[in-house]
């Protein structure tokens, strides 16, 4: 097989990848907070196309290979759901709240937040979220969220607040699965002087199913494109040999 | 072919979507229930390449590859809030307005706790639920009473023949929990306390933030009919994209399996 062959497989093997990467965020269209994760596929210049010293000769003929270098993830909005509960709460515009888990702080936009055993705001996995003076200690009272990010209860006693933070670099959050995010090194976590959340409601996933379905087809089509390639070429050095005979 | 797999969860966490809001649907007019709600969270990623580590060309990438598993069942919590009062009449139908369970004696010895204040007298006068369990504390009615009520602190007065002041049988006491999303149902709308949960705290209605009692009123079910009919159309469809993957996926194999051949 001649290099065309290869420069088809690299192009298969990706859509591969992004089939993935699709499948997750289609299982992912009713999980709350979700982010849908996007593939940036990136050509990567064949070799021998560069001089002795690894530059890239200019004008030379472009004979790409592609693959996924990156997925990235898609930060934008979900639409916000109602749901009535007294511990549920979207954030207004940019910031995570603070999960803490055992492992250090983690980041998350679900807001589907309950009390747990010992009086906590929890996840709904039961990990402590946090307050501006560390979990937010509520017990049995009977309390609720403020667009403010308060917690009080009917005779005003005050709980604690929540606490959003922001990054400046959003790629710099790594996926944990549970709807967590991880800052990665050297990512800092900046605390929102004065958030905005919509108590009663969380945020759905961003994922829309149209979007993807589309990605599907187009992925799909390209697969069979790329092996219909590496079909020709095969064929085509079948038939030299042949001639050779 | 991991999409395949991934697709699968999600088909899987969408059947257990539709599990719910059936039986949700189906207790609409079921007394003291209390609608489910299915909580999702997406499950583990690989990082086939870390964020920062050098591209091909020597250039620091600013993410990496992370490729999702798919998503898992976190929870299927329940929604406390209050349902619909129905006006019975019946002196000993009872709806708690706010915070608490009645306090339920099963014939096994142990105590369970339920919204459901359908209380009927058994043979002997004992305040029982539809399924003769009794409550607690225990409230006797004497045989020849000829009124009773039951006042919004859950204090029982009766009236006896030949009498014209009421006699206190008793007081109703409620329970509540740090967690009622942790209470596990055990069907009969009666509710088991859990290591989640956490112990029950009792007290007397209207005092230290318990609902008083109303009499006469049923509480009935939370669920919304609307609500649940829109949530089975979003699971259903959230089906059908993720069963169209697994056909994309199998199209894809197919097609490379023909190359070979």
């Amino acid at each position: 097989m001649g290099s065309d062959a290869y420069i088809a497989a690299s192009g298969a093997s990706t859509q591969l990848r992004d089939l993935d990467v699709v499948a997750n965020n289609l299982a992912n269209v009713g999980t709350p907070g979700y982010k849908r994760s996007e593939s940036i596929f990136r050509t990567v210049y064949e070799a021998a196309l560069r001089d002795a010293e690894g530059d890239r000769q200019p004008g030379a003929p472009g004979s790409a290979f592609v693959r996924t270098d990156l997925v990235g993830t898609d930060f934008s909005r979900g639409s916000a759901q109602h749901t009535g509960s007294p511990f549920h709460a979207m954030i207004d515009g940019r910031g995570f709240f603070e999960i803490m888990t055992k492992d250090g702080p983690r980041y998350t936009r679900a807001g589907n937040f309950i009390v747990n055993r010992d009086g906590q705001l929890s996840t709904a996995s039961g990990q402590a979220v946090m307050g501006d003076g560390g979990p937010i200690l509520i017990g049995d009272a009977d309390a609720r969220i403020e667009p403010s990010g308060a917690i009080v209860d009917r005779t005003g006693n005050v709980f604690g607040r929540l606490k959003v933070v922001d990054f400046e670099d959003l790629q710099g959050l790594v996926r944990e699965g549970h709807s967590l995010f991880r800052a990665d090194e050297g990512v800092v976590a900046t605390p929102s002087v004065s958030p905005v959340v919509i108590p009663g409601s969380i945020e759905g996933s961003n994922v829309q199913s149209t979007r993807e379905l589309a990605t599907l087809v187009m992925l799909q089509r390209a697969f069979e494109v790329n092996l219909r390639a590496m079909q020709v070429d095969d064929e085509t050095t079948q038939s030299l040999i042949e001639g050779i005979r | 072919m991991r999409a395949l797999f991934t697709a699968a969860t999600g088909m899987e966490a969408q059947q257990a979507q539709i599990d719910t809001i059936a039986n949700n649907i189906a207790n609409v007019s079921t007394t003291g229930f209390k609608r489910s709600r299915t909580e999702f969270q997406d499950l583990f990623y690989e990082t086939l390449r870390a964020p920062g580590a050098s591209g091909t060309d020597g250039s620091m990438l600013p993410t990496g590859v992370q490729v999702g598993h798919g998503v898992q069942l976190a929870a299927v919590n329940t929604i406390y809030s209050a349902g619909d009062r129905v006006n019975t009449g019946n002196p000993l139908d009872l709806a708690v307005e706010g915070t608490g369970f009645f306090q339920i004696l099963r014939p096994t010895g142990e105590t369970v706790y339920t919204r459901d204040g359908t209380f009927k007298m058994d043979a002997d006068g004992n305040v029982v639920t539809s399924l003769g369990y009794q409550l607690i504390p225990a409230i006797t009615v004497p045989p020849d009473t000829t009124s009773l009520t039951v006042l919004p602190d859950g204090t029982v007065n009766a009236v006896q023949a030949g009498q014209t002041q009421p006699t206190n049988l008793g007081q109703i006491q409620l329970a509540r929990f740090t967690n009622p999303a942790g209470l596990r149902a055990a069907g009969g709308n009666l509710l088991e306390p859990t290591q989640a949960s956490g112990d029950p705290q009792t007290g007397i209605p209207q005092q230290d933030g318990y609902g008083g009692i109303s009499a006469g009123f049923l509480e009935g079910s939370n669920v919304e009919v609307a609500e649940e009919l829109v949530a089975m159309i979003l699971a259903q469809r959230a089906f059908e994209v993720s069963s169209r993957v697994i056909q994309a996926g199998d199209e894809m194999l197919r097609v490379a399996a023909q190359l070979s051949q």
